[in-house]
């Protein structure tokens, strides 16, 4: 019996994925911008040493560490259902407009409403009300996807139909978010671009706990559901035709995966491309079964985030660039290359 | 078993796109629903399924009513095989095994499994069944939807055009599947097809549908040129070949 060939190229690639998590994991512990020797981190990490380390490994690293794999793991289960449960392999966070919306809510809470404004601290750079944007961000990303799922109601729930009312909504609110910035003083306008960029650097341990909630919460429910994901990929007649009420199904999937994207890009900021590609590649090496495919995208998301996250802090001698464009900068040639072999084979 | 009475649909309020449909469905019966392009065919299928409310009738499995049975007690009577499905990248196992879904809660049991391979054998998908289905062939893919519609257990199973798009060979051998399933499983089963020679050789009732409505609920004996002629408003002529009816297009001169 070959019973298990797939299987196996399944438990192997989880496998690999896991591996080179826990490797990225403990490296990225000791890879900073300060130059602290290797034994100095480990000592830090144990509660001895100076303080400046334990401070810099515990406080500093240690949280942002732990945000880099939750939010990998949020936007690609985010992106893993959007596309399924639109039937649209081009969905993603970016195109259900959610991170849009996100932008806007805060470019309306640190320009208008001022509740922002940046405070630099020896280099580094904080939003001086950060739950306050957050918020803002977190409520319009939900508002947002509240209504794209109401409009597309209208046409009988398309799959189509959510998502290009996503794209064009979102097309808006960046429409609306330039607007505002327009007329913004170049304080507050350098605080709401500097928002805007994906920066792990923000995360703290609180910021980490709430994205941890909404990751359980949305994993165990996706995972109950994986065989109805499994029948979504069928098509609507034979979806419903299995048992499956697909009106209430979708909107609570799709809800679950907006919020996943909302509370990550509200806390950390736009991360491109994780949503999109973690997915995309998933798919492709170990298949749509998405007992396996959600696991395995959550996996990869976390890899790529925290790999991108190491080279954002290798990239530049004692500065940290913001972790959103290096995931942008190496996730688009990678998914070309993808894209590109893909038509290879067929 | 399954009745549909003065049922009605239209997208919007102007036109109807079924008007006073009225249709009941035994068990070991096969029903072939026939008619032009675009009459409702689809449409139909879909208020069966519970996708589309229609505006006025009702449709019940049992004598009960459709909008009152749960998603999953519906499952118990409908199951449903698209036209020709596109490859969506799952191995022929986890297609077949989703006709099961209507049975777990949440991961499959180990009678589940059971199912799957005995359909799998009985189908001789063996060799096939961890590939994608998108890399079979059209054929081997229609046998692995009608593989999952049948373990799904249920009263009746819609085909979509069971046999479009594929070779003769393969069109004969889905037919002789299907024809099969009716009788050995008592099951009734309601296939929408476009040509009427396979429908002929394969079907008991025949329902033609014309102007939104059903024209004529008929037997294979009961087709005669006329009827095809006035749904098809074409000029087909029935021919007999051996003792079996059969259709060719006649051509003007």
């Amino acid at each position: 019996m070959n019973k298990s060939i797939l299987l196996k190229k399944r438990i192997i690639s989880l496998s690999i994925l896991l591996g080179l998590l826990i490797i990225l994991f403990i490296a990225s512990i000791f890879i900073g911008t300060s130059n602290m020797s290797f034994i100095d981190g480990l000592k830090a990490l144990f509660g001895q040493g100076s303080q400046v380390n334990q401070t810099i490994i515990l406080r500093i690293r240690l949280p942002r560490i732990i945000a880099a794999v939750l939010a990998g793991v949020a936007l690609s289960l985010s992106g893993t259902i959007m596309q399924t449960m639109s039937n649209n392999v081009m969905a993603s966070p970016s195109t259900l407009g959610v991170s849009n919306a996100a932008v806007l809510g805060a470019n309306i809470a640190i320009i208008i409403l001022g509740g922002g404004t940046i405070i630099a601290n020896g280099g580094k750079v904080n939003i001086s009300n950060p739950y306050f944007v957050s918020g803002f961000a977190f409520l319009f990303a939900l508002g947002s996807t509240l209504l794209v799922l109401f409009l597309s109601r209208f046409r009988k729930y398309n799959s189509a139909t959510t998502v290009l009312i996503g794209i064009t909504f979102g097309t808006f609110c960046t429409g609306v978010t330039t607007l505002i910035q327009y007329f913004a003083n170049d304080t507050t306008l350098s605080s709401a671009i500097y928002w805007s960029f994906g920066d792990l650097a923000r995360a703290t341990y609180e910021y980490d706990l709430i994205i941890l909630v909404v990751v359980i919460i949305s994993f165990i429910f996706f995972m109950i559901f994986a065989y109805r994901y499994n029948a979504v990929l069928l098509g609507e007649e034979s979806a419903s035709s299995l048992g499956i009420n697909l009106k209430l199904f979708r909107f609570i999937s799709l809800l679950l995966a907006s919020l996943l994207c909302a509370v990550t890009v509200s806390l950390l900021g736009i991360i491109g491309f994780i949503g999109l590609l973690a997915p995309q590649i998933m798919r492709r090496i170990i298949g749509n079964d998405h007992r396996y495919l959600l696991i395995g995208a959550s996996l990869f998301g976390a890899v790529i985030l925290l790999f991108s996250d190491i080279l954002s802090k290798m990239m530049l001698n004692g500065i940290s660039l913001p972790v959103g464009a290096i995931t942008s900068i190496i996730g688009a040639p990678i998914f070309i290359i993808i894209i590109l072999l893909g038509r290879k084979k067929k | 078993m399954i009745e549909i009475k003065n049922l009605s649909f239209s997208y919007n309020k102007n036109k109807k796109v079924l008007n006073n449909i009225n249709l009941s469905l035994d068990k070991g019966t096969t029903y072939i629903l026939l008619g032009p392009n675009g009459v409702g065919k689809s449409t139909l299928i879909k208020c069966l399924l519970g996708l589309l409310k229609p505006q006025e009738g009702e449709i019940l499995f049992d004598n009960k009513n459709i909008k009152e049975l749960k998603y999953k007690e519906r499952a118990e009577y409908l199951s449903f095989v698209p036209q020709l499905i596109e490859g969506n990248d799952l191995t022929v196992n986890e297609y077949i095994m989703l006709g099961r879904l209507p049975h777990f809660t949440i991961y499959p049991h180990q009678k589940d499994y059971q199912k799957v391979n005995e359909i799998i054998d009985r189908f001789n998908l063996a060799d096939i069944k961890e590939r994608i289905t998108s890399e079979i062939s059209g054929g081997e893919r229609q046998k692995v939807a009608i593989a999952r519609s049948l373990i799904q257990d249920s009263k009746v199973i819609i085909f979509d055009e069971p046999t479009s798009n594929l070779d003769i060979k393969s069109q004969i051998e889905i037919l002789n599947i299907l024809k099969d399933i009716t009788k050995r499983e008592n099951k009734a089963s309601l296939i929408s097809m476009h040509d009427i020679n396979l429908a002929l050789s394969l079907g008991d009732k025949f329902i033609f549908l014309k102007d939104e409505t059903i024209y004529q609920i008929c037997s294979k004996e009961e087709i005669n040129e006329k009827l095809l002629k006035s749904v098809y408003e074409t000029n087909i002529k029935l021919m007999n070949h051996n003792g079996k009816k059969v259709v060719i297009y006649e051509e003007n001169d």
